[in-house]
C-alpha cells in the first residue's frame, strides 16, 4: 500500500466484519467500511489543516490536502487517499514533512499522518464505526 | 540506538549528518547520509511497567549521482536489516536543497528490549 493511502487496520476487524456480514449482509458491511475510512481520512486531514496554519504563505500546499477524496474499492481491497496531493500543489509538503539537510522536518505535521497517537486514534475511530454499524442492525 | 545507526551508516564511507543540521552556506558533499529520530515510544505495557523501546528513525541518502541515491540506500537497508533493524519498504523521494542532488529516504525501526 502506498504511503499516502489508508486501509482498515484495527484489532478485531475480521470478527466485526463477519458479524456484520452475517447480521445485515454485504451492503451494510460495505457501508461500515466506507464510514470507517471516511472518518479516518477526515481526522487526519483536520490535523493536517491545523498544522499547516503556521506554514501559510500562499495557501497552495494546504489547499492540496485531499479532503473530499472518495473511498476506492478494487475487488475486496479498499483504501482511501489521505494527505497532500503532490501533483496538484502539494510538493512543498515533502520539504515540510521530511525536512532537508539544511532544514529540519516539521515533526508535528509528519505526526499528523504517521505519528503513533494518530495511528491509535485511527484504530479507535474504525473500531467505533464498526461497533456503531453492528449496534444499528441489532436495534441498539 | 543512534550510535548504532550512525556506525552502520558511517561504514559506507560517506558523511552522516542529522537532517536539518547543515548550515546554509555549507556545500553538499557529493554523496552523504542524513538521519532523524521520529519517535522512541514504549513497545508495550504490562503490570504498570513499560517493556522495550521502539526506536523510529528516518535515514536519507543524497547524491549528485542519481544511481548512487538508489543503490547506497539499498545497501544501507541491507546492512541495517542484518543488524536487526526493521525497514519499511524500499524508500521514497525526499527533497534536496540543491538541484545538483537527489534524495531518497527510508523509515527504519529498532525494537530494543
Amino acid at each position: 500500500m502506498s504511503k499516502n493511502k489508508l486501509s482498515l487496520d484495527f484489532p478485531g476487524l475480521e470478527e466485526y466484519a463477519e458479524k456484520l456480514d452475517r447480521l445485515a449482509g454485504g451492503e451494510a458491511l460495505k457501508e461500515a467500511v466506507g464510514e470507517a475510512l471516511e472518518k479516518s481520512r477526515d481526522f487526519i486531514n483536520e490535523q493536517l489543516h491545523a498544522e499547516m496554519k503556521k506554514h501559510h504563505r500562499t495557501g497552495n500546499t494546504e489547499k492540496s490536502i485531499m479532503d473530499n477524496v472518495k473511498v476506492e474499492w478494487s475487488g475486496n481491497e479498499v483504501e482511501v487517499k489521505v494527505g497532500f496531493d503532490i501533483a496538484h500543489g502539494g510538493l512543498p509538503s515533502i520539504f515540510l514533512m521530511y525536512g532537508t539537510p539544511k532544514a529540519a522536518k516539521d515533526q508535528k505535521l509528519y505526526n499528523a499522518i504517521y505519528g503513533a497517537a494518530t495511528k491509535r486514534k485511527i484504530k479507535a475511530l474504525q473500531d467505533e464505526a464498526f461497533q456503531k454499524a453492528i449496534d444499528k442492525v441489532m436495534g441498539g | 540506538m543512534e550510535d548504532n545507526l550512525i556506525q552502520i551508516l558511517e561504514a559506507f564511507g560517506y558523511p552522516v549528518y542529522r537532517q536539518g543540521s547543515m548550515s546554509n552556506d555549507t556545500k553538499y558533499p557529493p554523496t552523504f547520509f542524513t538521519f532523524w529520530n521520529n519517535d522512541s515510544q514504549d513497545h508495550s505495557h504490562y503490570d504498570d511497567n513499560d517493556y522495550g523501546t521502539e526506536w523510529d528513525y528516518e535515514i536519507n541518502v543524497y547524491s549528485n549521482d542519481p544511481e548512487l541515491t538508489y543503490s547506497v540506500l539499498a545497501e544501507a537497508r541491507a546492512s541495517l536489516k542484518q543488524a536487526g533493524w526493521i525497514t519499511a519498504g524500499k524508500g521514497y523521494d525526499v527533497a534536496s536543497d540543491e538541484p545538483s542532488h537527489t534524495g531518497r529516504g527510508l523509515q527504519v525501526i529498532y525494537l530494543e528490549f
